[in-house]
């Protein structure tokens, strides 16, 4: 991040960056948000379909090379 | 009353930290409030739209039109037609809460995988997003290149302009600039209603098609299921994700723009689902003529066929509409890959609000696959048909995963408040999920034993 400005009282932009919200200047984004609790089944369930869709992309990887010339 | 309202807005604080991004979008919000205070709503749509309609004209890319082609060529405008406009309705669905957790939150995809599920399946996300783009923007490339070949354009030529235009629209440091110039050339996408309307198809059979969805296809399940497969992953996909909401916080929505956003998402949806419908249309005269489609998908192939069933007026048109489809791709997939890599590594600039030095890996992700994927494209002896027809179908396979993190953060009442699905909206993308589960999975696996059968014999 690099500032080039602070905002203070009278700033001739002032009108301008106000068209702005709070939350949504780039100083603000930056804050991390607090991770989420996930339980355990939904951890297992989100580890199931990681596996599921690594499996599914293995198969249609073997089928692609098999089927080329 | 709700747990956990949305914070209402308030006056920037004396003495905020402003970076030049701020400054930039701040100029495009005053427009916005100024448009919202004096009623003017056509303005503010104008203003507003943007992320909607690229997302789903983008989506319109090579890969997909070949796809609605191949759909229209192998089976006509029976089942597919229909099937179609249904895809695009689950895009519409998938795409609006996209929107919605970026004007809500500020924050991209990437982002919030990132910082609320932890580093790991934050890395998966991007890791995923990374490999399907590079593949997918190749089949962009492809596209360029093919559609050019129809005009007696050098395939190095017609690779340098794909890879000099993402350079290009990406040098002006505002994301407004870069947005107003993906989208005029994303109209050109209209051009296959265009090659439709001249391949004179029967209104009586549209309409049929889209009440009845008959006839239904016949010949071989694993055909079936690749244009299945296929379709669905030419209109949901995780890219489209990763991009509208990265680009709906660049622009600067807010919650009270999701009225405009959820406007800006369904135009695209519409005139993207007519564009698609377009080219399944056109390319349903080669199945009219019993023309064999099957090896259609290379060189110009869709294009020339077409010539002598409806002329060269209108297969000159299928080519340049090809060449858009992959060049508008080119620049909204370049800008998903870019905006994820720039949210999973915190702290680096990513947004076309800053200029090449202030975010130079945003720009060099942006232009690197881009480049990246002109080389392998021009590398001889690279498999490009076979990489064009599996494209869409690994979008398919990766998008379940996506999806149910889509889901989990459009319910998440930490971040979202009150603006977190309705139960409408999660049982249309709980079965979103499972259809595009079982569609990829399905292929994956007759692919895999038939794979393994030809193997044996």
């Amino acid at each position: 991040m690099q500032p080039i400005d602070r905002l203070s009282h009278g700033h001739p932009d002032e009108e301008l960056i106000q068209a702005l919200e709070p939350d949504q200047l780039v100083s603000e984004t930056s804050k991390p948000l607090p991770r989420y609790q996930l339980n355990q089944i939904a951890n297992a369930a989100l580890w199931l379909l990681r596996i599921f869709v690594l499996l599914m992309t293995a198969l249609v990887v073997y089928a692609f090379v098999k089927a080329l010339p | 009353m709700n747990d956990f309202p949305v914070p209402t807005s308030t006056a920037i604080a004396e003495g905020a930290v402003l970076t030049p991004e701020d400054w930039s979008r701040s100029h495009d919000r005053m427009r916005v409030l100024q448009a919202r205070q004096t009623s003017q709503r056509p303005k503010l749509l104008w203003l507003l739209t943007g992320p909607g309609i690229l997302v789903m004209l983008g989506e319109n890319d090579g890969p997909s039109m070949l796809s609605y082609a191949a759909s229209g060529a192998t089976y006509g405008i029976g089942f597919f037609l229909p099937f179609i406009v249904v895809t695009f309705l689950a895009a519409f669905v998938v795409q609006e809460m996209s929107m919605r957790i970026g004007a809500v939150t500020h924050r991209g995809y990437g982002e919030l995988i990132f910082q609320r599920f932890g580093p790991f399946w934050g890395w998966m996300s991007a890791t995923d997003l990374v490999l399907t783009n590079l593949i997918t923007l190749i089949t962009e490339v492809i596209a360029v290149r093919v559609g050019m070949a129809f005009f007696g354009v050098p395939p190095l030529l017609a690779v340098g302009c794909a890879v000099a235009l993402v350079a290009v629209t990406s040098s002006g440091a505002r994301y407004w600039r870069w947005e107003r110039m993906a989208m005029a050339l994303a109209l050109f996408n209209l051009l296959f209603v265009a090659v439709a309307v001249l391949s004179r198809p029967s209104p009586g059979q549209l309409v049929n098609a889209l009440v009845t969805w008959t006839p239904l296809p016949t010949g071989s399940f694993q055909g079936f299921l690749l244009i299945l497969a296929s379709n669905i992953g030419a209109t949901v996909t995780p890219w489209m994700l990763f991009f509208q909401q990265s680009a709906s916080v660049d622009k600067g929505l807010t919650p009270k723009d999701i009225p405009q956003g959820r406007l800006d998402t369904a135009i695209g949806t519409a005139l993207a689902a007519l564009a698609g419908c377009a080219a399944l249309v056109a390319a349903s005269t080669l199945f009219v003529h019993h023309v064999d489609s099957g090896s259609l998908l290379g060189g110009t192939g869709y294009a020339e066929a077409l010539q002598p069933l409806i002329g060269t007026f209108g297969s000159g048109l299928f080519a340049l509409g090809l060449i858009e489809a992959g060049a508008v791709a080119m620049l909204t997939i370049s800008a998903s890959t870019a905006y994820a890599v720039g949210e999973v590594l915190g702290g680096s600039a990513h947004s076309f609000n800053r200029t090449i030095r202030q975010a130079p890996l945003f720009y060099a992700a942006n232009i690197g696959m881009a480049v990246f994927a002109g080389i392998i494209v021009l590398i001889p002896g690279m498999p490009l048909l076979a990489i064009t027809l599996n494209a869409n179908l690994l979008a398919t396979i990766l998008m379940p995963a996506a999806l149910v993190f889509l889901l989990i953060l459009a319910n998440d009442r930490e971040i979202m408040g009150a603006r977190v699905n309705s139960r409408l909206t999660n049982t249309f993308g709980a079965l979103i999920a499972l259809l595009v589960t079982l569609a990829g999975s399905s292929y994956a696996i007759v692919a895999f034993i038939n794979s393994l059968s030809n193997k044996a014999s």
